[in-house]
């Protein structure tokens, strides 16, 4: 396996990798757009001399410059992109046109516009270029590509990742070159003005909209949802809950239009075109031209582009006599789809497509060599056995290939996937094959689809059943903690070791390798001194502070809000847990019982192991409150409420000490909640943090009792930095080195006052603003903080 | 030219051309296997002839070369990938061995037919083909659709000689006979000649219409 070897047989891998490699440095920044045009100058004339540089080296340098050139040419925006729009917070008229439209199930429609126009109060429009994402509250009127729209909006930019590891929506939305987004109220209805765009693809979107109207008129409910997705990739319209089924069962591959749809089509047009004997060339342009039209129809996702391109591929090899090789296939997909759009490199949708179909062709390959032979000999020779081997290896290979990208994303393991594939897959392909039937059938006639219709509901039942119990089953799937972009390659690195562990030098750079590993693994901790670990979450308006101690233990301080919306224990902190490995909290401290800070508290105490509960000592009185103390009894958990005085030793070098409230304290009957907080000092070796929950003046004159003990070099704002908290003479005590206000953007209490922050600043305490600035990660030694950047 | 070469190239880097038999780069567009792999086959000599049984209705066999690895690798490709145009160059390689030992006057090829759901599913025939590329060599005309096969017989690899007698039997039938009229040879044209239950099946039909001698054609034949 040389390079000519390589070169010979499948010349677009390398081509590809090349390119690849260029986009992934222009992506890091490492070279601008005229750097790049040097380089593939500096490549392609060096290629072009009569000399020793004349060589394949030279034209790859000239790709991988092409590469980068294309993606820093897509991500250099001029004056009226989008990007640069000016972003008021004003409504503004605005033209645009459809480029794909889908409802989800909450009943919105989430459409994608393109060609955008903008008039800012004045008659004339501005064109903009880039992408915008309009979210309507109401299903009509239902758009479609290619029509143009007019309404009146705010633009806004996409939220930012907001907290350590979240999903980026912005990075999501600039992959699909998105830069704004804007919605409608359910009364505010787009006017269409006409239609625009390719007419091919017009075309393939009414086709669409009318195959949706007749699954429609077939079937109903989640059966509707789910073929509607099998058959025309039109994915919104299933429930959260069963999406995450799937995923959870590792089947979730099938719900995106691939291969198997793409293998049907062309099967259908090939024996259609041969009931009317059309030569073999013709056929084969005629099935090629349908293949590109279906792939509009589903509005050209990754693994639809990929499976149409591999396919043409194929046909054209046999209808033309050309010899084709799968790598080659799989890598002219992926470099004509990022030659159109290089960001698809980082979507992952593309990445699990492409490595999925990497998987099953290369370790299927070898795990098919390696194996004993005598297993394979039982199988092969009992036709039955024989296709459920397959399907097993098949999918086996592709749940280790795609194994490290799927932690990375989804931090899970679908162990059961193994088992489910062998039903879901077949299952799948004769939903999909009676779906095509009743398309085409039912378009004719509509008995043909109301029969059809009836047929489907019961294996689309049988279907959601059988994954459903797939699910029930005990350890059908791991959750595991977040990797890191190198882990990943890391991952593969070890995986194509072990691949070829037969070859006798592979496994002398195996052994090395875990040699190295396991030297950094044990030196790792002496460079990298035990540290205690705060981040302050971004929970909007209220409090999460997470801490890890050194020892392994961690704590919780509160859980921010909950509202009819959202619920921030489940949309922030459960996630942020999970990303780690975290399944058990040791500690919840509930500093008071406002809705803001322990509004999250009921989904963790479902959804984690909590060891133990801290509470103030005042009592709650409404829903929430008896909520949480419902579940805590119902869970048994151990519950005390906490008086100043009270500690906790954590480890050798930690402690945390509850400064406030005293018993004497709460004997007065202060007004409202606040005063009330739990106040706490966590000391690891000689650093102190204050984390004040939401005390006010008052509370703060007690704690002043406490004199030199207040002292803290990083301080949690009390009240998220209300002009009656966070008195001079408190902080003159306390004296912190950093001020952390946890606050929601535009919040009605106009929180955090400027008073308090220039009292702050007064001190030449460094403030962070959740609201502005994110979660903030705090890394504590014995020799000071540092803030840790997670952006 | 130059959109010529660029596309050439393109087409290069899609479908990289390496050859059937031994895997190596082509050089040449519209090549399927090299030349080397071409000259390297091993000729049926005379001496060869001379040992081959020749069933009954046959008056003699001419197999072009030994059947063995290379040439089964490019009979694989012709029959089960689609490489059609392998059938005519195939036939002007054995058309070219065999012109001398057949008569001028009054000779026709006979393709040995498929049966017709064979050939939807192949989409053409591999022997008429190669009969294309024998009549092209010799100038042979072809006999079209003399006979036809009427029974979809089971392939035929894994049978004993017996086997493929009985298996046989009643496959062909008579189709346009009329155009055998003036003529007195026929070359029965197929790709591999094993037992000859084949073609012995055909030139019966054949024979039984009128035709004096029926010499039988293969790409390959095993020794």
């Amino acid at each position: 396996m040389n390079l000519k070897y390589i070169l010979e047989r499948m010349p677009l891998v390398i081509v590809f990798g090349a390119y690849a490699v260029g986009i992934v440095l222009a992506r890091m920044e490492l070279a601008n757009q005229l750097l790049w045009i040097v380089l593939a100058l500096v490549g392609l004339a060096l290629g072009r001399l009569p000399w020793r540089f004349n060589g394949i080296g030279t034209l790859l340098l000239a790709i991988l410059a092409l590469g980068g050139l294309n993606y820093s040419h897509n991500v250099h925006f001029g004056a009226n992109h989008l990007s640069n729009y000016h972003f008021t917070g004003e409504p503004d008229s605005i033209r645009a046109m459809v480029e794909e439209s889908g409802i989800n199930e909450r009943c919105e429609q989430k459409v994608r516009l393109t060609d955008i126009r903008i008039s800012h109060g004045s008659v004339a429009w501005y064109a903009y270029e880039g992408k915008m994402l309009l979210t309507m509250r109401s299903v009509t009127p239902r758009l479609r590509y290619g029509q143009e729209i007019k309404f009146m909006a705010c633009l806004r930019e996409p939220a930012r990742r907001r907290n350590p590891g979240e999903f980026d929506y912005r990075r999501y939305l600039f992959n699909h070159h998105i830069f704004a987004v804007a919605s409608l109220d359910s009364n505010q209805a787009p006017v269409i003005l006409g239609q625009k765009g390719f007419w091919l693809r017009r075309w393939a979107s009414s086709t669409k909209s009318g195959i949706e109207t007749l699954l429609d008129k077939g079937t109903s409910g989640e059966t509707n949802a789910i073929l509607k997705a099998l058959l025309v990739g039109v994915k919104g319209e299933i429930s959260d809950e069963t999406i995450q089924q799937f995923v959870d069962s590792g089947v979730i591959h099938v719900l995106a239009v691939s291969g198997l749809h793409v293998g049907y089509v062309t099967l259908v047009i090939l024996v259609l075109l041969g009931l009317f004997r059309v030569p073999r060339r013709p056929k084969t342009v005629i099935a090629i031209l349908g293949l590109a039209f279906y792939a509009l129809m589903v509005d050209l996702r990754p693994s639809v582009n990929r499976a149409v391109i591999m396919a043409a591929l194929l046909l054209i090899s046999q209808a033309w006599e050309l010899r084709v090789n799968t790598y080659n296939t799989v890598a002219a997909a992926a470099f004509l789809q990022t030659l159109f759009n290089p960001f698809q490199l980082f979507d992952m949708g593309f990445q699990l497509s492409f490595l999925a179909v990497l998987s099953i062709v290369f370790i299927y390959k070898r795990l098919d060599e390696m194996l004993l032979a005598v297993i394979k000999d039982f199988f092969i020779k009992r036709p039955i056995l024989r296709s459920v081997y397959q399907l097993f290896f098949v999918s086996f290979s592709a749940l280790m290939g795609t194994l490290p990208i799927t932690i990375y994303y989804f931090q899970r393991i679908p162990l059961i996937a193994l088992l489910a594939n062998l039903i879901v897959v077949p299952l799948v392909g004769v939903i999909c094959a009676l779906g095509f039937a009743e398309v085409i059938l039912g378009a004719i006639w509509n008995e043909f689809n109301l029969t059809y219709g009836a047929a489907q509901m019961i294996l689309v039942e049988g279907l959601q059943r059988f994954i459903r119990f797939v699910n029930q089953v005990p350890y059908s799937s791991f959750e595991v903690a977040a990797i890191s972009i190198s882990q990943v390659w890391l991952c593969y690195v070890i995986l194509s070791m072990v691949l070829f562990l037969n070859k006798r030098r592979v496994r002398w750079a195996f052994v090395c390798f875990l040699l190295v590993g396991l030297n950094y693994w044990v030196w790792l901790p002496i460079f990298n001194p035990p540290a205690l670990r705060v981040t302050f979450l971004d929970v909007g308006q209220g409090d999460a502070i997470f801490i890890q101690w050194p020892n392994g233990e961690n704590m919780l301080v509160d859980t921010g809000e909950r509202t009819f919306r959202r619920d921030y224990g489940k949309l922030v902190i459960a996630p942020f847990l999970k990303r780690q490995g975290i399944k058990q909290i040791d500690l919840l401290v509930l500093t008071h019982p406002h809705g803001d800070h322990i509004g999250g508290a009921p989904y963790l105490l479902r959804h984690f192991k909590v060891s133990a509960i801290w509470q103030s000592p005042i009592e709650g009185k409404s829903q929430l409150t008896n909520e949480i103390a419902h579940l805590i009894d119902s869970l048994n958990i151990q519950e005390s409420k906490i008086y100043a005085g009270d500690y906790l030793a954590v480890g050798q070098e930690g402690v945390v000490y509850a400064l406030h409230p005293s018993a004497t304290f709460c004997a007065y009957n202060y007004p409202g909640y606040n005063d009330y907080s739990i106040v706490l000092k966590c000391v690891y070796h000689n650093q102190t943090i204050l984390l004040c929950g939401d005390a006010e003046a008052t509370a703060e004159e007690y704690l002043e009792g406490w004199g030199d003990f207040l002292q803290a070099r990083v301080i949690k704002v009390p009240h998220h930095g209300s002009a009656t908290s966070s008195t001079a003479s408190f902080i003159a005590i306390v004296k912190p080195e950093l001020a952390v206000v946890s606050v929601g953007e535009k919040n009605k209490f106009d929180h955090p006052s400027s008073e308090t922050l220039s009292r702050f600043q007064a001190i030449k305490a460094q403030i962070h603003r959740t609201d502005q600035q994110g979660a903030l990660a705090l890394r504590v030694t014995s020799d000071g903080w540092k803030i840790q950047p997670w952006h | 030219m130059l959109l010529h070469d660029l596309w050439e190239g393109v087409v290069k880097l899609l479908f990289p051309p390496l050859c059937l038999v031994c895997e190596r780069r082509l050089e040449e567009a519209g090549q399927k296997v090299c030349p080397d792999c071409w000259t390297s086959l091993v000729p049926f000599d005379d001496q060869l002839f001379e040992q081959k049984h020749v069933p009954e209705n046959l008056t003699a066999i001419y197999p072009g070369f030994i059947f063995e690895e290379k040439i089964q690798t490019i009979i694989h490709a012709l029959k089960y990938r689609g490489y059609r145009s392998l059938g005519f160059s195939l036939g002007e390689l054995v058309g070219s061995r065999v012109i001398d030992k057949l008569p001028q006057e009054g000779i026709g090829l006979v393709p040995i037919p498929l049966h017709l759901l064979k050939l939807r599913e192949r989409g053409y025939n591999q022997a008429a083909a190669i009969a294309e590329g024998f009549s092209r060599k010799t100038g042979i005309p072809l006999v079209a659709q003399a006979i036809k096969r009427v029974k979809n017989t089971v392939t035929q690899t894994q049978l004993s000689a017996a086997e493929r007698q009985i298996n046989m039997e009643g496959a062909f039938a008579p189709g346009r006979i009329d155009q055998l009229r003036t003529i007195h040879t026929i070359v029965l044209v197929d790709d591999v000649f094993t037992t000859g239950a084949t073609m012995n099946s055909a030139a019966e039909i054949l024979k039984k219409a009128g035709v004096g001698t029926i010499i039988g054609v293969t790409v390959a034949a095993p020794i």
